[in-house]
């Protein structure tokens, strides 16, 4: 069977590393969000949940800061991948993908390239988010450690708070539809979730009907297919 | 038990600090133990905001006039708000709302996060780093509890600080206002009765509420309303995205991927 390398073991350390750090934020962060959970646990337990979560928040910022440090060129190349003007194909793929979504026994989807065009969207409002949520995170930080001394104004700080839970619950729903999605619990996306969490490997088959024009340029050039 | 409030009066006060030194005693709040930690404030305010070890402070509002400084007096500590921004901020549910109509921050279960110390319109609880608590005025509920009259009233030696059952005070309030207008302050002003839902403090201020330094209509602010609104929303959106996808999973079950449609063709 032959197989497409789509993700390197880079990419899947840093989504890894994202992972973790994504999930710990966001169970740490319910403790203060949902008020029965503030409620039902100890003050220690909603100390140490926010010492993590700065932790994670520091992996969650610093990992891509590193990217962008370490392959300036990588991390231009990819976001440009997301810039593409769109085709016809792409507008067909966003007409289509509520309907796929409810009855993808009915649904055929158009072709597409290395990113769908629905997935621009979605990551293009994840790292808007990202960096408004990073940017609040770290005033929220800033205004509670001593040892900086800075007394940010009231109104600055109430504008976080807002700023930080409104760009949670619009990273929340996009997590959970991610993880529906790219964990292969909808059906026509099954197994898609060894493309980070396994060898990063698709098969020819799964990449054509996800990925068609991706597919062929990759089946073209053969510079990572495999055959296993 | 009756809504409580203390009721100050801004013409009967002198300034004499009486009230900011019982609360500190009563409340075993510390001062500065060394010299140098006093901050000289070049003015009778002293100091010149609240702080997590004095909950109470008498302002001093120096005005320049010809016969030399006329001072308008105000007591400044928590207001003990009904529409309290800061218990709608707290989100560990460490701020309640006694019966008696106190605000009252729970130190046990206060983590430190400063959500109120932002939210009050009147910025006044104050963070302690020593132990990593929000503290503010709790309108002596030990004392209450025990049928004696907050550490401050007591103290009052001229009659500025009153206290007893709610519509009691409003009452004395506004026979305060008459008495002051009769005596030619025109511009004197009943606060707390109806501002943010009605306080359990209340103030007659002499010369207007300007002069003595209080927020004219205060509001729970825009923000803390919009933010404290997210949680209900986000609590929709999580359920209406769960649900979604759940109904596209049942949609979904037997699906094959070469038994799909392929009748449809892309339009160009
Ligand atoms: S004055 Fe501030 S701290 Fe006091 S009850 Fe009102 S909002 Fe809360
Ligand atoms: S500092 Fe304490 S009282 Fe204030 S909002 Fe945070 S937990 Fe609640």
């Amino acid at each position: 069977m032959q197989y497409i390398q789509r993700h390197g073991k880079h990419a899947r350390t840093v989504h890894w590393f994202h992972t973790i750090s994504c999930i710990s934020l966001f169970i740490t962060g319910l403790f203060l969000y949902v008020p029965a959970f503030a409620g039902a646990l100890s003050v220690d337990t909603l100390q140490v949940g926010r010492l993590v979560h700065r932790i994670a928040a520091a992996i969650f910022i610093g990992i891509p800061l590193i990217g962008i440090l370490v392959k300036p060129s990588a991390t231009a190349h990819k976001l440009k991948e997301y810039v593409t003007p769109w085709t016809s194909e792409d507008k067909e793929f966003m007409k289509k993908f509520l309907k796929y979504m409810f009855s993808p026994k009915t649904t055929h989807m158009p072709k597409q390239g290395r990113v769908k065009s629905g997935q621009k969207l979605a990551d293009g409002a994840i790292i808007i988010f990202s960096i408004l949520i990073a940017i609040s995170g770290a005033f929220m930080w800033i205004n509670v450690s001593p040892a900086l001394d800075v007394d940010f104004s009231q109104g600055l700080m109430r504008s976080m708070y807002f700023l930080h839970d409104g760009s949670m619950i619009v990273l929340g729903v996009l997590l959970i539809a991610h993880i529906f999605l790219g964990g292969g619990i909808f059906q026509p996306y099954r197994g898609s979730w060894r493309l980070m969490f396994g060898n990063g490997k698709v098969s020819v088959a799964d990449a054509k009907y996800h990925w068609g024009f991706w597919a062929d340029e990759e089946i073209k050039s053969g510079k990572n297919v495999t055959e296993e | 038990m009756a809504e409580m409030a203390i009721f100050y009066d801004s013409s009967k006060c002198t300034a004499c600090k009486g009230c900011q030194v019982a609360c500190k005693q009563w409340n075993q709040l510390p001062s500065p133990l060394t010299a140098d930690k006093f901050e000289y404030t070049k003015s009778y305010q002293s100091p010149l905001e609240t702080n997590p070890d004095t909950w109470v402070i008498m302002t001093f509002d120096e005005v320049d006039q010809d016969i030399g400084v006329e001072w308008n007096f105000m007591r400044r500590a928590c207001f003990h708000c009904t529409d309290a921004a800061c218990l709608q901020a707290c989100p560990v549910g460490a701020i309640s709302k006694r019966d008696n109509g106190a605000v009252v921050i729970d130190s046990e279960k206060c983590i430190g996060c400063q959500y109120c110390t932002n939210a009050c319109p009147f910025d006044i609880p104050k963070w302690k780093e020593a132990d990593n608590k929000t503290r503010k005025c709790w309108l002596c509920q030990d004392r209450l509890a025990n049928g004696r009259q907050p550490a401050c009233v007591t103290t009052c030696p001229t009659g500025a600080l009153t206290f007893g059952e709610r519509t009691e005070m409003v009452a004395t309030a506004k026979t305060a206002l008459d008495e002051a207008k009769a005596k030619g302050f025109n511009d004197a002003e009943v606060y707390g009765v109806d501002e943010l839902d009605g306080m359990h403090v209340l103030f007659l201020a002499h010369r207007g509420l300007e002069a003595h330094g209080l927020i004219r209509d205060p509001k729970v602010p825009d923000m803390i309303e919009l933010w404290q609104l997210l949680k209900p929303l986000g609590g929709a959106a999580f359920a209406a995205v769960i649900g979604g996808l759940g109904i596209s999973y049942l949609t979904g079950i037997g699906y094959k991927r070469e038994e799909t449609d392929e009748s449809e063709e892309v339009q160009k």
